[in-house]
């Protein structure tokens, strides 16, 4: 079987990576270019760890193969930050203690910053449904609410 | 009572030490561990809730190309006690996913692939489904060495354990009491449901010493047990505990 070599971009930068036809996005983020912070909790599309965007889109990267990143443009955790500091909700998951383990915490941080994008003030339900296909064992969530409740005021105030 | 200005933890909000490095993506968990030349390995598992085990044969998936080994009951130290059972199957499968064999190769793809090559011949018995089954009269026994609370004087049984807590004198109080509630409770099995699954990357040099980078909530308990299971010395094992996704009792031991 004959590698696959794939153009893409991630977090801004231009990559290029020889992969098998059957990796995931997730395997390639992860194995192949050592960016770790993507986590793999079920690969089944189950759990959200995995969320990164893809042309701004939130997807699972377990269920997205690394051969569809061709010519796209990835985002993943490690392009959150930026060089002054934490993003907001970075800043605001640590405030409000909506991280235990900190397991799920990528894949919630890049969920929540694709909807905060879409809808900047979104209610606690609209939030809720966002947040629904990732899962989270140790917080219980309330505080992952209220932590992006929190970032979508202040974004609105520095706006 | 002392001053809320004067204390210096209750009253405050701190942010938890380990907390930028995990929003960040930067805090290292049990499968972030990439070491040069790493291999990958995969678990063959059994497709029988209860089976005698009366051949393996992990030849085919060693002579495929990339695999570099393949273990199985005979690789390990015969004397064993329970853990040493549940991590390598001996004469038995005790239940429907009990570790059969392992492979190592260079790929994870490969490592599957090579599980399709052993050869394992069961001589498939009646499961044990229930606890009712379990424990009746007669019952097939599946872990034909356990003995209820450990007691080898007593025939072997499905019995792991009876568990009783008791104060004062349970009878008179019942003769004594104006209404007597009598019920039967049963709880389900559970698993813990972190999110992060058991991950774990190790070396072995050639001294024999032993490297373990793995999720846990105690590696002083991999170090010991590792030791124990492979018939070696805690000395030569060192385990390196990574941050762990989650574990609620259920990475307590390998
Ligand atoms: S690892 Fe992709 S959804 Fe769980
Ligand atoms: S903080 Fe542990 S799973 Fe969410």
């Amino acid at each position: 079987m004959s590698k696959l070599h794939v153009t893409t971009s991630v977090n801004g930068q231009p990559e290029e990576v020889l992969c098998e036809p059957h990796q995931s996005l997730l395997d390639v983020l992860r194995d192949e270019l050592g960016l770790t912070g993507t986590k793999e909790g079920c690969s089944t599309g189950d759990c959200g760890a995995c969320s990164v965007t893809l042309d701004g889109r939130l997807v699972c990267s377990c269920l997205v193969l690394a051969a569809e990143a061709e010519g796209k443009e990835v985002g993943t955790i490690e392009g959150v930050a930026n060089p002054d500091g934490l993003h907001v909700l970075q800043q605001k998951f640590l405030e409000h203690a909506a991280l235990q383990c900190g397991i799920c915490t990528p894949g919630f941080i890049v969920a929540a910053k694709v909807l905060l994008e879409r809808d900047p003030n979104p209610d606690e339900t609209t939030i809720r449904y966002w947040l629904a296909g990732n899962l989270c064992r140790c917080t219980g969530y309330d505080k992952i609410i209220r932590a992006v409740q929190d970032a979508a005021t202040e974004l609105a105030h520095e706006a | 009572m002392a001053e809320a200005h004067d204390l210096k933890v209750i009253g405050t909000r701190p942010v938890r030490p380990d907390g930028v490095e995990k929003v960040t993506g930067r805090a290292n968990f049990g499968a972030d561990l990439h070491l040069p030349g790493m291999i990958h390995g995969k678990v063959l598992r059994s497709p029988y809730a209860h089976a005698r085990i009366k051949s393996v044969d992990v030849s085919g998936a060693l002579a495929m190309e990339g695999v570099l080994a393949a273990v199985c009951r005979s690789d390990f130290p015969e004397e064993t006690d329970d853990l040493g059972r549940n991590v390598i199957a001996r004469d038995k499968v005790l239940y429907h996913g009990h570790a059969v064999a392992a492979v190592a190769a260079t790929t994870p793809l490969l490592a599957e692939q090579a599980l399709d090559a052993i050869k394992v011949d069961y001589d498939v018995l009646e499961p044990v489904l229930s606890i009712d089954q379990a424990i009746a009269d007669g019952a097939t026994l599946v872990n034909e060495e356990m003995h209820t609370n450990g007691d080898a004087s007593q025939p072997a049984s499905n019995v792991a354990a009876i568990t009783k807590f008791e104060r004062g004198d349970a009878e008179k109080g019942f003769a004594e009491a104006d209404v007597v509630v009598e019920g039967e409770y049963r709880v389900p099995m559970a698993h813990q449901g972190y999110i992060e699954p058991h991950a774990c990357t190790a070396t072995i040099n050639e001294e024999g010493k032993i490297t373990v980078w793995c999720s846990t909530q105690g590696h002083f308990d991999v170090r010991t047990q590792t030791a124990a299971i492979l018939g070696t010395s805690i000395s030569k094992v060192k385990v390196i505990a990574s941050e762990i996704g989650g574990g609620f009792g259920g990475k307590l031991s390998v």
